[in-house]
């Protein structure tokens, strides 16, 4: 590779995803809301995403499998979040809060 | 010619910084604001960070996709569960020490992938070499080589939906 622009270069996209991926573990722990969990999640999917983006344009840029993982990553994203949502409204009702350490018996 | 170029590519990595820097300010609020509202905003931010990069990884359909599924439906779907629950007082009973104890699970794993993203020997394909690809090498690709994948996730989908309806509608007669 001849080219010196940052823009170009496979191992700036790898390190922001592995900034991402550190940051997203980090809210996941860090938050006590089941909301702020789900989105700490979509910070790691979507830093998977982008490393599936960034090896498929620099390492096999003949083939779409990159851009299809992708799409099937944000499908599913999509398709957890809705069910994030409605376990949250569930639990919302059941409990009057979202907290993580108020759920925390089963009904048995 | 090859300096007005020049001063295109330049432009272009200027903005790119412009978005690194929007992506990573936008993951930071997401990941360490207190209100669930700025959270998601601080999602939004980000995930239109990451279509910017998709676009610089020559992807505009994967971009747009991003956009409209990230900003449109995901973060709308957590503003709706911020106002349905209302977790807008986080308790934060955390000391200081216990603050950056929670650093530690982060920074681990990203210490160990750093070293393997620079210790790999990337074998790079030279830009150029090959056509750009295009929506419709997805669209052959997804219905051809990747059919079952495809109907497995039409399946996951279906699963989903239903199970989300009733889900939420449960103990709604008690």
């Amino acid at each position: 590779m001849n080219s010196v622009l940052l823009s170009e270069q496979l191992i700036t996209y790898l390190a922001l995803a592995v900034f991402f991926f550190s940051l997203g573990i980090v809210g996941l722990v860090r938050h006590r809301t089941l909301i702020g969990m789900l989105i700490s999640v979509e910070l790691i999917l979507n830093a998977a995403g982008l490393n599936f983006m960034a090896i498929n344009r620099f390492l096999v840029p003949d083939s779409a499998t990159g851009w299809i993982f992708t799409l099937f990553i944000m499908g599913i994203a999509a398709a957890e979040a809705a069910i994030v949502l409605s376990i949250i409204v569930a639990v919302y009702r059941k409990y009057r809060s979202a907290d993580v350490d108020d759920v925390c018996e089963l009904k048995g | 010619m090859t300096d007005s170029l020049f001063d295109l590519r330049i432009a272009g990595e200027i903005i790119f910084f412009i978005f690194v820097g929007v992506s990573i300010a936008g993951a930071v609020i997401a990941v360490f604001s207190k209100r669930m509202t700025r959270a998601v905003l601080g999602l939004a931010l980000y995930a239109l960070g990451i279509a910017v990069f998709y676009l610089y990884l020559g992807s505009a359909f994967i971009s747009v996709m991003q956009l409209l599924i990230y900003v449109g439906a995901i973060c709308v779907v957590i503003a709706f569960a911020v106002m349905l629950a209302d977790p807008s007082k986080q308790s934060d009973k955390r000391g200081v020490i216990k603050g950056l104890l929670v650093l530690i699970p982060g920074i681990l794993p990203g210490l160990g992938l750093g070293y393997l993203v620079i210790k790999t020997d990337w074998i790079i394909v030279p830009v150029g070499r090959f056509p750009p690809l295009s929506a419709a090498d997805i669209g052959r690709k997804l219905l051809v080589e990747y059919c079952l994948v495809f109907e497995v996730i039409s399946l996951i989908f279906l699963v989903a939906v239903i199970g989300s309806v009733i889900v939420a509608r449960m103990g709604r007669n008690e």
